[in-house]
């Protein structure tokens, strides 16, 4: 997978909560990352095994009267592989002020 | 900005948009989510989504997907079906293949297929330098390393 400005933000979003669900809207707006650019990056990341997806309880989206979202977990390879995603994007000078200040707003 | 908009939209076309994806965007959304494979979940995945949305962003929520269906979801079914045409016109050999790196990284997948390679060719002059370029490395890379100052040998196209 290729290092871009669009999977680094993605990954410190991911990382924020690394052992959580995360879902479409909400990465998106935590990330900054429009949707026709971070969808793409889940599917490669999906793709390389570092996330899983899944579906939400039916009964949920009942309640909510709406189709059931889907989610995404990252695997422990995915946790693995975006942790050194960000530790070398601190490294490199394009990346290091985005990864300090999206990593201290998902810690906030 | 407004006098932009004055002189490119015409209004009757902007109130049948606003109308559209302001007051259906549902519906819109699943005319958008046909574009993508029947067996994609990103079809269910997006209509699920919607309703996460806040009513206010909607409408331009629809229209960021309808930029995902349109890449993601086109060069899929595209994907499927192009090697298939290839491979009935005996196209299919990839005989170069390159990674391109540009500036910020960006990065670009290049394959030209036999069947269109001296169309490429002939517009292109430059390629075919880097092609024998490139050939000419694979092949010294194949070499056990005596024998590597030698002939390199024809190239993949040759």
């Amino acid at each position: 997978v290729r290092r871009t400005y669009a999977l680094v933000q993605v990954a410190v979003a991911l990382m924020a909560d690394p052992g959580g669900r995360h879902w479409g809207y909400e990465l998106s707006k935590r990330s900054g990352v429009r949707s026709g650019v971070m969808y793409p990056a889940l599917q490669r990341m999906l793709d390389e095994g570092w996330l899983a997806d899944g579906w939400e309880e039916q009964p949920r989206a009942g309640r909510a009267r709406r189709p059931p979202r889907r989610y995404y977990e990252l695997t422990d390879a995915g946790r693995a592989e975006l942790g050194a995603v960000i530790a070398e994007a601190r490294r490199d000078a394009r990346f290091a002020p985005l990864v300090t200040r999206q990593t201290v707003r998902g810690h906030a | 900005m407004a006098s932009v908009i004055v002189h490119v939209v015409s209004w009757p076309a902007f109130a049948a948009a606003l109308l559209v994806f302001g007051f259906a965007p549902g519906a819109v959304l699943r005319l958008v989510v046909l574009i993508f494979r029947r067996d994609d979940p990103r079809r269910r995945e997006l209509l699920g989504e919607l309703y996460a949305v806040p009513r206010i962003e909607r409408p331009f929520w629809v229209i960021e997907q309808l930029e995902v269906a349109l890449f993601e979801g086109l060069r899929s079914r595209l994907a499927r079906r192009v090697p298939a045409d290839l491979a009935g016109a005996g196209e299919l050999a990839v005989c170069y293949d390159a990674i391109i790196r540009e500036k910020d990284d960006i990065m670009h997948e290049l394959a030209v297929f036999r069947g269109s390679l001296c169309t490429l060719l002939e517009h292109h002059a430059a390629l075919w330098e880097g092609m024998a370029l490139a050939a000419e490395k694979a092949a010294l890379a194949e070499l056990p390393g005596e024998l590597q100052s030698g002939d390199a040998g024809p190239g993949p196209l040759a």
